[in-house]
């Protein structure tokens, strides 16, 4: 089946489908006279190569507009990395690229917090906690897959590029064990089909030091003709002094 | 017996009834309203308890003040008031010796912030939400919806649970597989069961510990962390998930086995089967 771009304006008249099928997210989109059906794998649907039910999907009431407008955002809890395998030697800067799902947004007429129908999970992300269990965040898991270049990455329409550069300014080597990256700071770009988050910049400064981190813009990284496709979820500074990185301890030493 | 009621019941003192009277209502109108404004522009961030602290601080303060004003446009002699207030101190003093109590207790029990308004807490056989935190007593409310009001002195001189206080907990499953079933293939079984459980955090990982030899099976100790929010959610979802994983994959879950003996220790209960 030809899959048309995932993200875009669709203009559909009254009593019309259309369907966009990835490889683990399908979503049908029904327009009704003043509104609009949604129906997406969230609920356990999958196209399959038949119509879908669209009696199973979620009507919302919008008035007479037939645009919908598909846009590309980031989940909506940070996400954390298990590194594992990655050592920063001192005053070494190490960057390297990870793959993000990204999340649907469907606004009606316009992009407006307004108009903002439903946001979509393209890819079911497991619950972790980032930090001791007494304090620490809510978080995503990421996985420990990590690129050293962004073709190695091998990207899907559903996920965005997420640049990592890490400088150790410690005395000592930087084992990663976790790191999280506090998506809600970043903006997605757009440059030759591909989505790129903002390069988060982390300052590593020792194992009990807050460290930096900066999430930005760069040119080398996201060209210079880059399209920003979505703004930060949280405004506000993007230079921020918090706990990046969370070195595991056994907590049932004293059981 | 002819008594001068004009003596008491003049326009004078009917006036002073009235101005007091007046003045009460003001004060008491002034003291709520201003408590109704302070609890607007306090930051929203801040917690129940905090803002109920203030409030009733405000409150208190209020009508202390406004006693104080009553008692002045009455003309009553305060040094006379507090002459008496020595040996009136004493008797009410032993009256309310349990209440005086409470009230201390109840400024431990805030000054302590062992927990607040809305945290679940568990307290004896009694566990609910905290409803609130008053001069002598705290108010519970029960997941059936029923009010529990326990003396400040009982709580702070028992032992308190609050089960809510940090944002994530481990919820113990206590599974039994039979004596015969490889244990690898149990402890690989529940982590996977974690690890697709949506709700189950990665992080902290979940514990498999095996507990003891019990007397119909092997005691398997299971501790998945979830977000405290996601409590039944997980708990039923979890449940569920072992017995149905343990019933695909064959794994007996054993109850109690009960052998019979006729009395010779190698012959078999004799069995008569009626057609």
């Amino acid at each position: 089946m030809k899959t048309s771009p995932l993200f875009g304006t669709l203009q559909i008249q009254p009593g019309e489908f259309h369907v966009k099928e990835y490889e683990n997210f399908s979503l049908g989109i029904k327009r009704e006279k003043e509104g609009w059906i949604l129906l997406s794998n969230e609920g356990g649907w999958r196209l399959k190569n038949k119509t879908p039910d669209f009696s199973e999907g979620e009507y919302y009431q919008t008035g007479n507009a037939n645009t919908l407008l598909l846009t590309p955002s980031l989940p909506a809890k940070p996400l954390v990395f298990m590194g594992s395998k990655l050592n920063v030697s001192p005053k070494q800067k190490l960057t390297f690229y990870l793959k993000i799902p990204l999340t649907i947004q469907a606004y009606f007429a316009k992009k407006s917090s307004d108009n903002l129908l439903k946001e979509f999970e393209t890819q079911g992300l497991s619950n972790t906690w980032f930090g001791d269990p007494d304090s620490g965040e809510p978080a995503f898991t990421l996985g420990s897959d990590f690129f050293f270049t962004p073709e190695d990455a091998r990207l899907q329409p559903t996920e965005a590029l997420c640049p990592v550069s890490i400088l150790n300014s410690s005395a000592t080597v930087l084992k990663v064990e976790r790191m999280i990256l506090r998506v809600g700071n970043m903006a997605l770009y757009k440059n030759n089909d591909k989505i790129i988050t903002s390069l988060a910049a982390l300052d590593y400064k020792g194992k009990d030091v807050i460290s930096v981190a900066d999430y930005r813009f760069s040119k080398k990284i996201h060209g210079e003709k880059a399209e920003i496709v979505a703004k930060p979820k949280i405004s506000g500074s993007m230079n921020m002094l918090k706990i990046n990185f969370h070195f595991i301890k056994n907590i049932y030493k004293s059981e | 017996m002819n008594f001068d009621w004009s003596k008491y019941f003049n326009a004078a003192t009917l006036e002073k009834i009235f101005f007091i009277f007046i003045v009460v209502v003001i004060g008491v109108a002034l003291i709520y309203t201003f408590s109704f404004l302070v609890k607007k522009i306090l930051p929203a961030n801040w917690s129940k308890q905090r803002k109920m602290i203030i409030n009733r601080a405000i409150v208190y303060t209020g009508f202390i003040v406004l006693f104080f004003i009553v008692i002045s446009e009455l003309n009553i002699d305060l040094t006379a008031v507090f002459g008496a207030a020595g040996i009136i101190g004493i008797v009410v003093g032993i009256a309310s010796q349990t209440s005086i109590g409470n009230i201390v207790s109840g400024f431990f029990l805030v000054s302590e912030k062992s927990f607040e308004i809305g945290d679940v807490v568990r307290l004896g056989d009694k566990s609910g939400t905290v409803y609130s935190i008053d001069l002598l007593s705290i108010k519970i409310k029960t997941f059936d919806n029923v009010l529990i009001r326990i003396p400040n002195q009982t709580v702070i001189s028992s032992d308190l649970t609050n089960v809510t206080r940090f944002p994530v907990r481990r919820m113990d499953f206590t599974v039994s597989v039979a004596y015969k079933e490889n244990l690898d293939e149990v402890k690989n079984l529940l982590f996977s069961i974690a690890q697709n459980n949506p709700l189950c955090l990665d992080e902290p990982e979940p514990l498999v510990l095996f507990d003891k030899f019990g007397t119909s099976g092997i005691e398997v100790l299971f501790g998945v962390w979830f977000e405290k929010d996601n409590f039944r959610s997980v708990k039923n979802s979890v449940f569920q998930e072992i017995k149905a994983v343990f019933d695909k994959e064959g794994i007996e879950i054993p109850f109690p086995h009960v052998t019979l003996y006729s009395g010779a220790e190698t012959k078999s209960f004799p069995v008569e089967v009626k057609k």
